[in-house]
């Protein structure tokens, strides 16, 4: 026990006389949670639209693009500006903007929109009060909004952008079937009178049907409730804040691999740890105290990084970390979580054969499983393959257990799988490393 | 020391007493406290220490040590058969290597590159199992007891197996406590250590500041610590100036006048001359010769000295 204590205190005072290690292991890991939480902000914000911009060319100026103008400003997800320097954004002008990354995309109207949507419109209904199909309809090319991209747009925004014109369309499309609907109806109504009366039809100066159209037709008649399948008093959405704290936090927990595993290599290299086998004391024990040592720096960067997100985030315009009622179950899951981290450290300390090994092989088995982990990219958005094999991450089982925590509002009875996995991950890894450590060649 | 010895004492002071004492040199006198199996009427006597006339200390007396300061008949090292082949090696390391070495002795351990030197400190030390053999080590089976005969002795690696950004004093700190000192033994030990070294004055100092000599007399100090039986010394004055040789060698001298057993490996055949008393010529994991200067040069007249007679018994040809 006391050879234990003693291996603790060693590793903390070489710890703490390397300072610049020592502040990259907990100055690293916040930087990135700050960085990258304010990068993605918007992105998970609860309120916020999507930061995507682009341009409006109206080359019609008809009734029809001044319908789809109107829905397309309206909207709160994306923003059309149609004007630029007081004056109306042109092709030219949209796509120098394009170009040059000041926007993302242009849609254009193409002249004559208004009067291909009216007489489209008008054969459609007309055919529609005479009980013909569309199927009898004379084919011709239906008049086209182009919508153009910037080539770095990712194909979530370009769905949100053209979900929007599709929006916008039906708004105008509705509108104006009504319209013609009206006239339509009207016509045939007096039509039929007159077949019906025998050519001796009365003259009816007042309108049959009423004047259809207006906003009653974009009046919803079903809404849409979004519910969280979580505590009701608990309804939290996976902010830029409450993904990357934990998340981040966890990844720069794993990095503690590097020096960790340099430090072994280290010993083993310099002689250090031959001496230490030859002394009565056991190998468990200077693990162990080399892992407990790490396993508290894990513990402690955690904190801090937890202590960015509750103070420092908020200072920088993002929301606070929330902890919720959770704040030991947190605690456990960052132990576990560090003795996965300091296991995982150990064992590469022991099988890698150089420093520059393990200088390679450590940050890139995280990154990698951090990506697998959905620290990056949310599992659920992986290829089903990516999915499966993101379930061997034990990145993933932490990062999942914080989730569950943090906003599904699970408890310790909720996450004891995720416990059990990255304890058992632990148990392997110190397993085989002291096994290599005792079949070693001194 | 007699085979069993049976105390009497019925204060439940001195039982108490009498049973730290005897419990806290267990691991030193490789002794076997049993605990007794009669009740006492006493509460404290029941729980935490046995009735002093039930406490039994028995030895086999194989596994006799005894005080470092007398002089024993017993051997602090013995070797026989001792075989080991790497996994993969078409060689074997060591071959059928016998040796035993008496207490106080300054035992030299010569060879080429490649001869087995480190091979056989690995395992006589504990650090590595051999395939074939066996290693008493102050009576204690090594190979069965690895962990208590590494209380009774002390490793100088060849390479300086310290931590470079603790100073010397943190050093030999934390050694002295894995070789479980506490307290006031601790700091005397290390204070001890430093003086040894000739560094009593910058024991704060970080060992990245020392030069090679004065790392060195640390690396030795670090395996002396706990005042071990048998001292192994993989050539401890590699790569220093003269002045921190003499010093760790007078170091040496003074261990052998306190009975401490050394073996010692190095290539520098004058250090040889001056401080061992016997030695043994290793070659391809076999000891090709072995005794004391005198007597091998004595066998060897036409050898001016123990570098020719070296050469001649290794050959001239190189080892890499």
């Amino acid at each position: 026990m006391l050879k234990w204590v003693a291996t603790i205190h060693k590793e903390w005072l070489l710890l703490i006389r390397d300072r610049t290690g020592l502040l990259l292991l907990f100055l690293m890991p916040a930087a990135l949670v700050v960085v990258i939480t304010l990068v993605q902000d918007n992105v998970l914000r609860q309120t916020g639209g999507l930061r995507i911009r682009g341009a409006l060319v109206d080359a019609d100026g008809g009734a029809a693009a001044q319908v789809l103008v109107h829905a397309l400003e309206a909207n709160e997800t994306v923003t059309f500006r149609r004007v630029w320097d007081g004056r109306a954004v042109d092709t030219q002008k949209a796509a120098d903007m394009v170009a040059q990354g000041e926007l993302q995309f242009y849609a254009a109207i193409p002249a004559g929109l208004t009067a291909a949507v009216a007489e489209r419109v008008r054969a459609r209904m007309e055919r529609l009060v005479a009980g013909e199909s569309e199927a009898a309809a004379p084919g011709s090319d239906l008049p086209e909004v182009a919508v153009h991209f910037d080539p770095t747009v990712q194909s979530i925004y370009r769905t949100a952008v053209n979900g929007v014109l599709h929006q916008a369309l039906a708004v105008m499309q509705a509108e104006y079937s009504m319209k013609y609907l009206g006239d339509s109806l009207e016509r045939h109504l007096r039509e039929r009178v007159a077949a019906l009366a025998g050519g001796f039809a009365p003259q009816i100066t007042e309108q049959l049907v009423p004047t259809l159209g207006g906003d009653i037709m974009q009046a919803p008649v079903v809404c849409i409730s979004v519910q969280s399948t979580g505590s009701a008093k608990f309804e939290r959405l996976p902010t830029a804040v409450q993904q990357n704290v934990p998340a981040w936090a966890l990844f720069g927990m794993f990095f503690i691999v590097v020096p960790l595993s340099g430090s072994l290599i280290r010993e083993r290299r310099e002689g250090i740890l031959a001496r230490l086998l030859v002394m009565p004391v056991s190998r468990t024990a200077l693990i162990l105290g080399k892992l407990t040592a790490y396993a508290g720096v894990c513990m402690i960067q955690f904190l801090c990084i937890v202590l960015v997100g509750k103070w420092l985030l908020p200072l920088l315009g993002t929301d606070a970390f929330v902890i919720g009622g959770h704040a030991w179950e947190m605690l456990v899951v960052a132990l576990c979580s560090a003795l996965a981290a300091t296991g995982y450290g150990i064992l590469l300390g022991v099988v890698a054969r150089t420093n520059e090994q393990a200088a390679v092989l450590g940050p890139v088995s995280i990154v990698i499983a951090a990506a697998l982990g959905g620290i990056m990219v949310p599992v659920f958005a992986m290829p089903h393959a990516m999915q499966v094999i993101s379930q061997a991450s034990p990145l993933a089982w932490a990062h999942d257990a914080f989730m569950t925590l943090l906003v599904r509002d699970g408890g310790l009875s909720a996450v004891w799988g995720q416990l059990t996995l990255l304890l058992l991950f632990f148990g392997a890894a110190l397993g085989v490393s002291l096994l290599v450590l005792s079949k070693r060649r001194w | 020391m007699p085979k069993n010895a049976s105390v009497m004492a019925r204060e439940p002071a001195i039982r108490i007493y009498l049973w730290m004492v005897l419990a806290a040199h267990r691991p030193i006198i490789g002794l076997t406290v049993h605990r007794p199996r009669v009740k006492s009427r006493c509460l404290i006597g029941r729980f935490i220490c046995p009735p002093i006339q039930a406490v039994v200390v028995s030895a086999a007396p194989s596994q006799l040590v005894f005080n470092s300061s007398e002089p024993s008949s017993v051997p602090v090292l013995r070797v026989s058969g001792l075989t080991h082949v790497y996994p993969g090696a078409t060689e074997p390391a060591l071959q059928a290597m016998d040796l035993t070495v008496a207490n106080g002795e300054i035992f030299g351990l010569l060879g080429p590159n490649g001869a087995g030197k480190t091979t056989a400190i690995s395992v006589m030390s504990t650090l590595l199992r051999p395939l074939g053999g066996q290693v008493q080590i102050c009576g204690l089976d090594a190979l069965r007891h690895p962990r208590r005969v590494r209380q009774h002795i002390g490793v100088v690696p060849q390479r300086i197996a310290l931590f470079e950004t603790l100073s010397a004093t943190e050093n030999l700190t934390y050694f002295g406590r894995l070789y479980g000192l506490r307290g006031d033994a601790l700091k005397a030990a290390v204070r001890s250590g430093l003086q040894v070294a000739g560094l009593a004055e910058r024991g704060d100092l970080a060992l990245s500041t020392f030069s090679g000599g004065m790392k060195r007399r640390i690396n030795l100090a670090a395996g002396i610590l706990h005042h071990p039986r048998l001292l192994f010394l993989d050539e401890p004055t590699v790569g220093i100036d003269a002045q921190s040789r003499n010093r760790i060698l007078e170091n040496l001298i003074q261990l052998k006048e306190e009975g401490v057993t050394i073996i010692y490996t190095t290539h520098y055949m004058e250090e040889v001359q001056r401080i061992c008393s016997r030695l043994a010529i290793l070659d391809q994991g076999r000891i090709i010769a072995l005794g004391d200067t005198g007597q091998l040069m004595r066998q060897h007249p036409d050898c001016a000295d123990l570098g020719d007679l070296y050469l001649k018994l290794t050959g001239r040809q190189l080892r890499d």
